[in-house]
């Protein structure tokens, strides 16, 4: 395997492990899975949502985001 | 010791898990068209740095393969043999460049690309060389290339436009199709879909348990349920409903006129299920893929493109007709 590849896979694993993490802290508060999770950490970031609300789209960004992780993110997941 | 084993592992797992299954209708006798898949071509391995995990992808009637690869933010091309033959793009924000590389179509001279951060389509031709960006008052979630100038686009809005609109190369829509089905709630009118290659639509619903097929003239000739068309479940997340299951991810058509549509949770193999049906609607089987795709693209010779290894391969598999 590259160093290229091992940097990657080593970065997937690392956001994955940090990922979990936060979902270990989060998840009994929250009773959602790893979608529903960014999502409200999404439409509650004040930095994307001024950004996408001066751009007149609001929290659609969020929403694009939660049926492409649905979608894609998911079944990777698990 | 341990690779090896695996590799038998997965070898057993892809010669059991590719061929028909009955796990939607067990008391289904399909009629005369029996489908079965046999893989012949793969591209990108673990190995290598081909894929990192590609999200959309075209072929044109070449069979040249164009893939968006959101780890390296790269437009990739190949040719119908699997060679990387060119690459263009990269992270940034500039003409042709991307953040958040997401849905890919092609015509036959120019490629459709969507970024998560840009609101319009970026249009490059087949060497990919960026040429302009359509510019929509929407983010688009999904799209299908008809023609050089003839885009379908479905953009994400909470209350606005509730159809596919039918969009020129200026961005201009010429036609609506409308009337898609919106349950109350967020989200519920998520859907992608293709041309049918006989100048309608295939719409399947992310959200909801329900698959149409539209003619040319915008009428629904059909709508159909395959999981018992109950309601998908919703959480109360932040003030939101968000839905919480998906019942089907993507849809194609071939050249006979079956239509292939992915399953989601609600499938028996999530992802992996290929729901097909003839241009009626009626089940004819199910199709199960080794591991889980978020796409089932069908190019002009009936060859399906699925994702493997997470995304860091393309599967090809020729369909056979028995």
């Amino acid at each position: 395997m590259s160093g290229r590849r091992l940097r990657v896979r080593f970065r997937s694993v690392a956001i994955l492990v940090l990922a979990a993490g936060l979902l270990a802290v989060l998840a009994p508060g929250l009773g959602a899975g790893i979608c529903e999770e960014a999502f409200v950490r999404c439409f509650y970031d004040p930095d994307i949502i001024q950004f996408f609300n001066f751009m007149g789209s609001g929290g659609i960004y969020c929403a694009l985001g939660y049926v492409f992780c649905r979608t894609y993110v998911e079944p990777i997941l698990g | 010791m341990v690779l090896p084993k695996l590799m038998f592992a997965a070898a057993v797992l892809a010669v059991l898990a590719v061929g028909p299954d009955a796990s939607l209708a067990p008391t289904f006798h399909p009629p005369k068209a029996v489908l079965s898949l046999r893989e012949n071509l793969s591209i990108g391995r673990l190995d290598d740095d081909v894929l990192y995990q590609w999200t959309g992808l075209a072929v044109d009637r070449a069979g040249n393969i164009y893939v968006l690869d959101m780890m390296d933010d790269l437009l990739k091309k190949f040719d119908a043999n699997g060679n990387a033959v060119g690459r263009a793009g990269g992270k940034g924000q500039g003409p042709g460049e991307f953040l958040a590389p997401r849905l890919l179509d092609c015509s036959d001279r120019f490629l459709f690309a969507t970024d998560q951060n840009v609101m319009g389509i970026m249009v490059f031709n087949h060497d990919l060389e960026y040429l302009r960006l359509i510019r929509t008052p929407f983010p688009v979630s999904h799209l299908a290339a008809l023609s050089d100038d003839r885009i379908a686009v479905k953009g994400l809005s909470l209350e606005g436009e509730n159809a596919i609109l039918i969009l020129d190369g200026e961005g201009k829509v010429v036609r609506r199709l409308v009337s898609l089905d919106r349950k109350p709630g967020w989200l519920q009118d998520s859907v992608s879909f293709a041309s049918d290659g006989r100048g309608g639509f295939l719409i399947a619903y992310l959200f909801q348990d329900r698959v149409e097929r539209w003619s040319d003239t915008s009428t629904r000739v059909w709508a159909k349920a395959y999981f018992g068309g109950e309601p998908v479940a919703t959480e109360k997340i932040g003030g939101f409903a968000l839905p919480t299951e998906t019942c089907f991810k993507d849809v194609s058509a071939d050249s006979r006129g079956f239509i292939y549509v992915l399953g989601g949770n609600r499938a028996k193999h999530p992802g992996r299920d290929i729901i097909v049906l003839d241009s009626g609607g009626s089940l004819i089987q199910v199709l199960t893929l080794p591991e889980p795709s978020h796409c089932a693209y069908i190019d002009r010779q009936d060859r399906l493109y699925v994702r493997g290894n997470d995304g860091m391969t393309i599967r090809r598999y020729e369909i056979r007709y028995e």
